[in-house]
């Protein structure tokens, strides 16, 4: 399973030397409003005699539907000439590889590489043996690995609309739903170490204050 | 030319209103599953039972819980398909 991650590695570009704050950068870290929403850190937890591939196959098509519906609210605005390359900020840059049907990495506009993704966690999300929806049917062996890429992948999404349509999502309004259901995404993938914190570093600072707001109020 | 991205356009409304329904839902079945175990385990406290019959009755209510899960999730998919 090692062959993902090294696939996918190449997909991710760091860029080096770029000075931070663009415009939408800085007005993301000023907007941190939350819908009021009860304890999401305890209901992410593994409820007790729960199995662990269970919780995280539910959460993950709930992530899902979510980010699609959050991009769906944006899309007319995430155009090929407006963002003719994935990116999150001026710093990081993605390309586009599943590590099976496209093995070497595509650099193609955002919509493009969005519009890939989405269908290709669909196709995880459709695939009975990887996500059994049969009661007493098994996952496979290789459901956690399987899960870790599928999330760091939608992580991709929330990256890039914070990055690059954050004043549209103000301007809809959006901003404490989108709040909500990133630090809902957060909370979850650090409860049971879902991606590797480098993935998460387009979005670090943003994390850190959503989630610590929280322990803070707590 | 046709927009590169296949998914549906969704109005802003109906974003907010699934994820305001949406993170309520969450609190909840967190609440309610809690209350589930907590009831069954003071109802067992009361009646005099062995540590096996105690351990069955748990385990017959985690496993009713975690097909719970699945069948939500299968509905899941289905329902994503009908609002696409
Ligand atoms: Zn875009």
């Amino acid at each position: 399973m090692s062959f993902w991650f090294a696939k996918s590695a190449k997909t991710f570009k760091p860029k080096k030397n770029i000075p931070e704050g663009t415009h939408q950068y800085d007005l993301m870290k000023h907007a941190a409003a939350t819908l009021g929403s009860g304890n999401l850190r305890l209901a992410v937890m593994l409820p007790e005699g729960e199995d662990l591939n269970e919780w995280i196959a539910v959460n993950t098509v709930d992530f899902f539907n979510q980010i699609n519906m959050l991009y769906g609210t944006i899309a007319e605005f995430c155009t090929p000439e407006n963002c003719p390359v994935m990116s999150a900020g001026p710093k990081y840059e993605y390309h586009w590889a599943d590590g099976k049907a496209v093995k070497r990495p595509i650099k193609c506009s955002a919509p493009k590489y969005i519009d890939y993704l989405m269908n290709w966690v669909q196709e995880q999300l459709d695939d009975e043996t990887m996500f059994p929806s049969k009661v007493g049917i098994r996952f496979p062996k290789d459901f956690l690995q399987n899960a870790k890429v599928i999330l760091k992948r939608l992580f991709r999404v929330y990256a890039h609309v914070y990055h690059q349509h954050f004043p549209q999502i103000v301007s809809l309004g959006e901003e404490a739903h989108l709040n909500t259901s990133f630090k809902h995404f957060i909370y979850f993938i650090q409860e049971f170490n879902l991606i590797e914190k480098r993935e998460l570093a387009p979005l670090q600072d943003l994390i850190e204050r959503l989630t610590n707001k929280d322990s803070s109020r707590s | 030319d046709a927009h590169p991205y296949k998914g549906a356009i969704v109005s802003t409304e109906a974003y907010k209103f699934f994820m305001e329904q949406h993170v309520e839902n969450v609190i909840k079945r967190h609440k309610e599953r809690d209350e589930r175990r907590m009831n069954m385990e003071r109802k067992m406290a009361q009646m005099d039972l062995s540590d096996e019959m105690r351990d069955h009755m748990l385990q017959f209510l985690y496993q009713k819980e975690s097909m719970y899960l699945r069948l939500r999730r299968a509905k899941m998919d289905r329902s994503q398909f009908d609002h696409l």
